[in-house]
């Protein structure tokens, strides 16, 4: 074990055991994964991407590129997260990835020996020769070796919620900047929303010995956390991640609610997706610490300088056999020094601390060299030795090579500013010669880097600029508070000198680890002519894994500035992009997965329909019934065969109260309708109906439905259920925008109503048998007649409008009454045997009447097409009537619509088959037209369907053939009229 | 333990969409109904009669239904010429949320501000929920909250709002 005695921020009282690759380990409250395996000596934890090379853990936090492991067993697994990022939990298990049969002994690391094959780009001039083998062999192959990690391939287990966040002040990372601005923000009373990645707030101060006020620095964070918490104007989100920035001062953050217990508890969501609405926001989000690009700087071993000194302060973990191991520091400015000393502190043997610089650390050097530190300035690590490390090479300030043994190698190659969701609104960062590091562009008013994230590393500087800008912000908003006395911190400033690559190393030197990227890859590029940011980034995956480039971004694109001879300010960087941090799918789908996806409308009857045995099927948003299953019935045709037959013979009743609704209101109302329809509603007579037809502006037919006429000013309309919005909003866009003038209202009444229709040659005496206070003789309510009057206290609505060709009514009631209205029509029917019919059946039945539906009403057909030229008013303007009169529209051989039927009345005739003449070859020249909608109709006991035939009017007696080829054998068919059953349409009348 | 929020199905509320006709401002609505009508997302009332502004010229009146007299002719009675008046009784379901956790729970929903400081006894909320939409208003208390909701959407919301809902117990 490799645990400090004492000291750090885990809970000793707390062991944990934990799993990785099968071995038991353990840890303790308060230790990451990455913490806990480097506690145990486990220095091997994944293999990399491409080369398979043996990696350890490089950082502590989530910039972290190698320790990738499968989180978690069955559904539950979570391929490459960072073991840097997972708080540790009893029982918690993981596997390392990419690696077979294990990580110790991994096949495809012979990779490595194919390397100078597999370099930068080698995937666009490979795998071409011989073509046959791409399909088979090449593609294959590469699918298998590619990718990282693998996925349960089970559904998602868990739950996701969701929130809205407002606030005057966003503060983004819970460190010194953070909390002073947060502190002076919240005192001065604006609503604030705190926002921490990981599980406690300090930042920084929970790796480094740092003192605030001359206390150590821990102490303040914990009063901080104190006094946000007292407020109730501040909001603090621990463990909650912002993953990108938005317009309108959005931010998306993910919020881990039980991602450190082994799974939620009942009912609890795993993961809080958050939209946060911030009028300014602060972004305390750090610096990152950079690698060196030297031979080996992948080996396990080799760890950033700040990591080892959190793995040292805050978990007590000591990244080598503490009593035999000897570490090396190498850094290119200050920050390095002060690992060194904290490893000396714990009591490791530091061999050497290589300083690039030839002057430095004036303090720390004296201190160091009086316990025996090797100081050499001016000097380099060159490689570093060993599959684990062992040894590093070094040159010295003369150029002179030495070998130092090491088993653990700090490297500091000077800190980037970590302003990722700075890049999210499309500003590129900019550098900064005097910081010597990109930063923000500070133009954007509403989003503002403070302390290390805008390149003052200082302690000091973090605390003064949270309060600062803070300050300005309250400000802003008249909200001035009495200023607080300083806060006594460190002032040195960490800004390192601009070594970021050691030239003449002689093993592979690592730029981008998680995509296996060397410096070789960039020269390369540029060899070949790839030489701006973007194009290196894609030529050689610089920067394009989940880290985004946290740790190689700079360090590749200095190299491309010093191999084109332009400075790192000329060369730019790359954009950012959300997420700065990888997150879950589940997060953002939220609960809205499989049945949720939508929202799902159900009609008044639908719990009736399901307690009598109904089928449903989706019709865009509604659940609508298909048909009812009686017992004994095994197969859904007979269900609908039964059911049309009912309504053909008896009497049925069909809820539709899906189709739209519209109600019309004014002294214009006539005037509005009569622009909106094809043929004319004013002169229709109070308490009549009448079939409408409404066109698109460019002439094609928009929507079918009726129009019933309340009153004077007061009309009721039905659309489809498909069309239902998109006529409102039509009518509505009339209204507003192309008539303001007219004085006419217009309100859906689609949820306001159910509506039922009662179908069949019995249908008046169902009516007969409710005992109405109505007349529904034929005399007084005859064909396309309305009548309201009153049932139980509420109103009641019958329409005699007939879509099944039948004698029929539709019976409206309000919608609240919906269920108990069905159940009084079908007690009402039991004598009369009354069948409830589904959309099937209801299907069946108008396409035995030749009703235009749907599949007729696609969008691309008019009037004319649908037989209902007729309609069209020459009396009057309407929407659509110019434009449909244009010569295509109104051509001669445009297919129109007929009936057909199969020679042979048992061959089936499906939708989406084309028509041929017999005799033609069935090929697009000789296409005269296609099936639209298609049934077995038990009233003629045959197949028919409903097609649009060139001149098919025309064409009623002649042969047809129905070509289907992806679905069987061609059928020869006769053209009919479209109107099967009762042409003369007496059925309803009487 | 009380539950951290009890939701409640209201029934029995009459319920019209009130239009102003073409040239009719807020100010004459409101006086032919002896209130002033909200031109602005708000909620006013008067005795038993609650209009919320929905839309430019556009509110949903919202009556008790023990109120006698038929709905919504004596709206339309009062409004006269000013208005166009549809009945929408059967179309709205509106649930009571009430609760310590009642604001709260809503805003998981809702992407408006319903912070107190933004959103008071007399606002309205017209957005959507869970891809819902829904009319959200204060109905007397802190923590007492109505959101309406066309019917067909009903069991939808009730899933919503009971799940979320049981993450605050």
């Amino acid at each position: 074990m490799s645990r400090l005695p004492q000291g750090g921020l885990i809970d000793r009282s707390q062991p944990l055991d934990f799993s990785f690759d099968g071995a038991k380990l353990c840890g303790f409250a308060g230790d990451t994964l990455a913490s806990a395996l480097i506690a145990n000596g486990v220095a091997l934890v994944g293999r990399s991407f491409k080369y398979h090379r043996p990696r350890g853990i490089m950082t502590a936090g989530p910039e972290e590129p190698n320790a990738l492991v499968t989180l978690g067993e069955g559904a539950r697994a979570e391929p490459n997260t960072r073991a840097t990022t997972i708080e540790l939990f009893d029982g918690l298990s993981a596997t390392s990835q990419n690696r077979w049969p294990s990580l110790k002994f991994d096949v495809m690391a012979i990779n490595q020996v194919f390397a100078p094959l597999l370099v930068a780009g080698f995937y666009y001039k490979t795998f071409m020769w011989p073509e046959r083998f791409w399909e088979r062999v090449y593609e294959p192959l590469i699918r298998r070796a590619a990718g990282l990690g693998a996925l349960s391939g089970d559904p998602d287990p868990d739950a996701y919620d969701r929130d809205h966040g407002f606030c005057d002040l966003l503060v983004i990372g819970g460190g010194p900047a953070g909390l002073s601005a947060a502190l002076t923000a919240g005192r001065a009373g604006l609503r604030v929303i705190l926002a921490e990645e990981d599980v406690r707030l300090g930042g920084r101060l929970l790796s480094e010995q740092e003192t605030i006020d001359d206390q150590p620095a821990q102490l303040w964070v914990d009063d901080a956390a104190a006094e946000l918490a007292s407020l109730a104007n501040v909001r603090v989100l621990v463990r909650t991640s912002v993953f990108g920035a938005y317009d309108g001062r959005t931010y998306g953050a993910v919020e881990k609610l039980s991602d450190h217990l082994p799974s939620p508890p009942q009912g609890q969501p795993r993961q809080r997706f958050w939209k946060i609405v911030a009028q300014r926001t602060l972004l305390a989000t750090g610096a990152i610490e950079q690698p060196v690009v030297f031979g080996g700087n992948d080996r396990p071993g080799v760890m950033l300088a700040s990591a080892v000194s959190t793995y040292l302060n805050r978990f007590a973990a000591v990244p080598l056999d503490p009593r035999t191991g000897r570490a090396v520091v190498f850094t290119t400015g200050d920050s390095g020094w002060s690992t060194a000393e904290d490893l000396v502190k714990a009591g490791i043997e530091v061999a050497a601390v290589i300083d690039t610089r030839p002057e430095c650390g004036a303090l720390s050097r004296d201190r160091l060299a009086k316990v025996g530190v090797r100081i050499l300035q001016g000097a380099a690590v060159t490689d570093a030795l060993g599959s684990r490390l062992k040894a590093v090479r070094i040159r010295d300030s003369a150029g002179r090579d030495s070998l130092i043994r090491a088993d653990l190698l700090a490297i500091s190659g000077g800190w980037a500013p970590s302003i990722g969701l700075g890049a999210h609104l499309g500003r590129k960062p900019v550098w900064s010669q005097g910081l010597q590091a990109f930063v923000m562009d500070q133009d954007a008013a509403n989003l503002t880097a403070v302390g290390s994230a805008a390149g003052r590393y200082s302690l000091r500087h973090a605390l003064l600029d949270g309060q600062r800008e803070a300050t300005r912000i309250a400000d802003e908003r008249g909200l001035s508070q009495p200023a607080r006395r300083t806060l006594r911190a460190e002032a040195e400033q960490l800004a390192a000198p601009p070594i970021r690559a050691v030239e003449r190393h002689r093993t592979k030197a690592f730029v981008d680890f998680q995509n296996d990227v060397t410096d070789k890859d960039i020269a390369l590029a540029v060899q070949e002519g790839f030489t701006s940011v973007e194009h290196v980034k894609r030529y050689t995956t610089l920067g394009m894994a989940t880290d985004q480039g946290k740790t190689s971004n700079i360090n590749g694109h200095a190299l491309l500035a010093t191999a084109m001879g332009r400075s790192l300010g000329e060369t730019g960087t790359i954009l950012s992009r959300p997420p700065h941090q990888p997150i879950s799918i589940g997060v953002l789908a939220g609960p809205h997965r499989e049945s949720h996806f939508r929202p799902t409308r159900r009609t008044p009857g639908h719990a009736w329909a399901q307690a009598n045995g109904a089928s449903f099927v989706d019709a865009g948003l509604w659940k609508r019934a298909q048909w009812f299953l009686r017992p004994g019935e095994t197969h859904w045709l007979d269900t609908v065969n039964r059911e049309v037959v009912a309504v053909r013979t008896g009497v049925g009743v069909c809820d539709v109260s899906t189709l739209g609704k519209i109600e019309v209101q004014g002294p214009d109302a006539a005037i509005l309708l009569d622009r909106l329809y094809a043929n004319t509603m004013s002169t229709l007579a109070v308490g009549r109906c009448r079939y409408g037809v409404m066109l698109r502006e460019d002439g094609f037919v928009m929507d079918d439905g009726t129009v019933t006429r309340l009153s004077e000013h007061q009309f009721f309309l039905t659309t489809t259920t498909a069309n239902a919005a998109r006529v409102m909003q039509h009518i509505e866009y009339a209204r507003q925008v192309q008539w303001p003038d007219l004085d006419v209202s217009a309100c859906s009444q689609t949820e306001q109503w159910a509506t039922f229709a009662v179908a069949g040659p019995k249908a008046r005496r169902l009516l007969d048998a409710m005992t109405l206070d109505l007349d529904v003789s034929d005399a007084a309510l005859p064909y396309l007649a309305a009548a309201e009057t009153r049932w139980r206290g509420h109103a009641l609505r019958l329409f005699r409008l007939s879509f099944s060709g039948e004698l029929a009514y539709e019976v409206s009631g309000p919608a609240d009454q919906g269920e108990a209205l069905l159940t009084a029509l079908v007690d009402a029917g039991r004598e009369l045997e009354v069948t409830p019919y589904g959309v099937e059946a209801l299907s069946v039945l108008r396409i035995e009447k030749g009703h235009a539906a749907g599949a007729e009403l696609n969008g691309r057909t008019t009037a004319h097409d649908l037989g209902l030229g007729k309609l069209l008013s020459k009396a009057k303007p309407f929407i659509g009537r110019e434009m449909a009169a244009r010569p295509p529209l109104t051509a001669s051989d445009r297919p129109r619509l007929v009936g057909l039927m199969p020679i042979r009345p048992s061959d089936p005739i499906r939708s989406g088959a084309h028509l041929v003449a017999p005799g033609f070859a069935p090929t697009a020249q000789n296409d005269e037209g296609h099936v639209t909608s298609a049934a077995w109709s038990p009233t003629l006991n045959s197949h028919i369907a409903l097609a649009l035939l060139v001149r098919g009017p025309e064409r009623h007696g002649e042969r047809i053939v129905v070509h289907d080829p992806l679905r069987g054998a061609d059928i020869e068919a006769k053209v009919t009229s479209a109107v099967f059953v009762d042409p003369e349409g007496s059925r309803l009348r009487g | 333990m009380a539950k951290a929020v009890q939701i409640t199905a209201l029934t029995g509320l009459r319920v019209a969409t009130i239009m102003a006709r073409r040239g009719v401002v807020a100010r004459q609505v409101g006086a032919a109904l002896g209130l002033a009508a909200p031109s602005r997302p708000g909620r006013v009332t008067n005795d038993g009669l609650a209009l919320i502004a929905t839309a430019p010229g556009a509110w949903l009146a919202i009556a008790e239904s023990d109120g006698a007299g038929a709905w919504p002719a004596d709206l339309a009675d009062r409004l006269g010429d000013a208005a166009a008046v549809f009945d929408q009784s059967g179309a709205y379901c509106v649930f009571r949320l009430e609760g310590p956790a009642a604001r709260q729970m809503l805003q998981r929903g809702i992407a408006i501000d319903l912070d107190p400081a933004a959103f008071g006894p007399n606002d309205t909320v017209v957005s959507s929920l869970a891809h819902l939409d829904v009319i959200v208003w204060q109905s007397g208390g802190e923590d007492s909250f109505d959101v309406a909701v066309f019917r067909s959407y009903a069991d939808d919301f009730l899933a919503w709002a009971e799940r979320v809902a049981a993450t605050f117990d």
